[in-house]
């Protein structure tokens, strides 16, 4: 039965005000985390979630958030309403803890925090927050743990405590938490900041309850969510019914395949796992509700972009996972590594479903872009050069390049969380960056070609140890990174590399810095899921996603390939191979007429048999 | 009704029946029904032929590329493992 997108209850004004409003709550609640944090996660990662709930734990409103995290929250809400409502009792002023992933969070170290928002005595919403805690007492210090071959390796799993009674904060369970971890300082900063944003969160909603009143609230939130699931429906049903498919692998020893297939009938959405390996005993496992998040994430950053983002956007959507897989285990089955693994996989075959079925429709097919299928990166731990034991993280992430458009190139650098600021990492960690910077030839070919991405070097300095300890993430094996998108070209893989042996601290003493890895010396070797130290002349080389190309090479303007050979970007010679320009010779000038022979010719050469 | 299904492919009702076409020129590919990739070009190349960042690719993939045999405009790219059932089909 379609729902009548006009509201009818709400006047229209009071509707956009009230409602953007509560987005902009939720957008503060996120200014809070940023502010109150101290870890690199929380301040300069932007990696927390901070959004608005109904009494009942329907999504009502999501901040500046990442996708899954807001419907993986509403998880969480419920939970605790189930945990607590006949027992201990939900009192305005209490604030609770949940980081189990076989309830609600995706892996332990994502603590979410959830607070009842009352107003007359009477529980009229929630608020939730997540950050990601700098450590959590796993196995491997920052909670990742390659080695976790369960559950229970991978650090504190509470599946809900009222940390705060009634506005009190229940100092012996807070110190009981943060004294389970390697760095409680800064784990009780993480949770204080969590703390911070849920009491902005419930005297910004009780301010506008006594604004405006519970009634005028109440029914502005309804007409949001059916606004929302209206506009959504209508969208999807104006797309040709079908079905498509796609496969991700992560290899690591083992391969592992998540599979979808995505079913379009009238304006419902069905996306289902069948097919998906078995779960591992590797935490690359997602959970059923950070999968179903995963494709709740995906319809938000493509047909309900421009939607407030609450529960009417979940309710076209159907998710099916077998139990027993990766998309889905079963206790004791390990998750440390999921959302850099598992969970980038899931979101990457999400959105390629949902980017061909976009593709069927003149109005939508605007909107496709080559996707990302994640990438590797690491975290760090030891003393630092001021005498302290920490755990950080390289967030070089965002130097991910994004998938070119069907109308424009990715964007070179950006996709994903920020990255952090060099300066101050050097100055809090023993470590030196040899540079960061745009990778040469990485990005996807197409009609429109990827964002290059980026990549970083960097080597232990000032240790007092002499080295410290490395943790490898992320997608394994060589088929991560930007994906080509009909017809476009992949981008080159990211990968983590560890030098040994070579000769970079001789070269800086000299005061030379190196610019290629070859001219360390030494061996390379390319990082599987591990620990590993970084000491004297060894260098980490971090190479991120580059973009995935969109179309023919063949097609794309010969002006915009002479302008990437300029940047460094394409080599003369992929130039001519790949795009079939060719430029004067020692000159940056195009050559029009060859480029149009050599187009021909490649052209030709795409008809012969090969095999 | 005519629509795309990606760039340079489209459903098209020609005589009553849907037909997979090339938007470029026009080539009937197969039935609606059927994968348009069997009745399409498929070239199997060295990694490096995507770029030299592709190198460490070699001797484990190949990069497939699927061409409408008519007009030669690429349809897709993607790598494949060599040792895979894709790899052998052409």
């Amino acid at each position: 039965m379609p729902v009548n997108p006009i509201i009818s209850s709400v006047d229209p004004i009071t509707f956009e005000i009230l409602s953007h409003r509560l987005y902009q709550i939720a957008k503060e609640m996120g200014t809070a985390l940023e502010r109150v944090g101290g870890t690199v996660n929380t301040t300069q990662m932007h990696d927390y979630m901070a959004s608005l709930y109904l009494a009942n734990g329907d999504v009502l409103s999501a901040g500046d958030s990442m996708g899954w995290h807001v419907a993986c929250a509403g998880f969480a809400v419920k939970r605790i309403i189930e945990r607590f409502e006949d027992h201990g009792g939900i009192h305005p002023g209490d604030i609770f803890l949940l980081n189990d992933p076989y309830l609600a969070a995706i892996h332990q170290s994502d603590v979410y925090m959830i607070s009842p928002i009352h107003f007359r005595d009477r529980l009229v919403g929630w608020s939730a927050t997540f950050v990601h805690v700098m450590d959590i007492g796993a196995m491997s210090p920052g909670g990742n743990s390659p080695g976790a071959t369960e559950i229970c390796h991978e650090g504190i799993r509470i599946p809900g405590i009222k940390l705060v009674d009634r506005g009190e904060l229940r100092q012996d369970l807070f110190d009981a938490f943060i004294n389970m971890t390697r760095q409680p300082v800064m784990v009780g900063l993480d949770l204080k900041c969590e703390i911070a944003a849920n009491n902005v969160a419930k005297a910004r909603m009780q301010s506008l309850y006594n604004q405006f009143g519970p009634e005028l609230v109440t029914a502005v939130s309804q007409e949001m969510l059916h606004y929302s699931e209206a506009i959504l429906r209508k969208r999807i049903a104006e797309i040709p019914d079908g079905s498509w498919s796609d496969v991700g692998t992560i290899h690591a020893g083992d391969t592992w395949k998540v599979q979808v297939n995505l079913t379009k009938k009238d304006d419902r959405l069905l996306f289902d796992f069948t097919g998906s390996s078995p779960q591992a005993k590797k935490g690359i496992n997602l959970p059923y509700h950070a999968t179903f998040g995963a494709c709740y994430e995906a319809i938000l950053c493509t047909l309900a972009y421009d939607l407030p983002k609450n529960h009417g956007a979940l309710k076209p959507i159907e998710v099916i996972a077998p139990p027993g897989t990766v998309v889905n285990p079963t206790p004791p089955a390990p998750v440390s590594l999921n959302t850099t693994s598992g969970g980038a996989t899931v979101k990457f075959v999400a959105n390629s479903a949902l980017m061909q079925m976009l593709a069927t429709s003149e109005k939508w097919q605007g909107e496709v872009m080559a996707l990302n299928a994640g990438h590797r990166l690491a975290r760090h731990a030891g003393v630092n050069q001021h005498g302290k034991y920490y755990v950080s993280t390289l967030s070089e992430g965002a130097l991910d390049g994004t998938g070119a458009r069907s109308h424009k190139d990715g964007d070179d650098t950006g996709r994903g969380l920020s990255c952090h600021n060099i300066e101050w990492l050097e100055a809090n960690f023993p470590l030196l960056y040899l540079f960061r910077r745009n990778t040469k030839g990485g990005a996807g070919a197409g009609r429109y070609r990827g964002g290059t991405g980026g990549e970083s070097a960097l080597t232990v300095h000032d240790a007092p140890e002499g080295k410290i300890k490395g943790v490898a993430l992320g997608v394994a094996g060589l088929r991560n990174s930007g994906q080509g998108m009909f017809g476009g070209y992949p981008g080159a893989p990211s990968l983590l590399v560890l030098g040994e042996g070579t000769q970079v601290a001789e070269m800086i003493e000299k005061e030379k810095l190196p610019d290629q890895l070859d001219d360390l010396g030494g061996t390379a070797r390319q990082l599987p899921y591990c620990e590993f130290d970084i000491g004297k002349n060894e260098v980490l080389y971090m190479r991120m996603s580059s973009g995935g190309g969109y179309g023919d090479p063949l097609e794309r303007e010969p002006e915009r390939v002479l302008n990437d050979v300029g940047n460094g970007i394409v080599s003369i010679a992929e130039a001519r191979e790949i795009y079939g320009v060719v430029l004067a010779t020692n000159d940056l000038v195009l050559d029009l007429p060859a480029t149009e022979r050599e187009r021909a010719r490649l052209r030709q050469g795409r008809l012969q048999e090969t095999r | 009704m005519n629509h795309p299904i990606r760039a340079n492919l489209e459903i098209a009702v020609i005589d009553g029946m849907e037909w997979i076409c090339c938007s470029k020129c026009h080539r009937k590919h197969c039935r609606v029904d059927e994968d348009w990739r069997q009745f399409c070009k498929i070239h199997f190349l060295p990694p490096t032929k995507a770029g030299a960042l592709m190198a460490d690719l070699n001797g484990k993939y190949l990069l497939r590329q699927i061409y409408c045999p008519s007009c030669a405009v690429l349809l897709d790219t993607d790598f494949v493992e060599e040792d895979s059932g894709d790899a052998g089909r052409a």
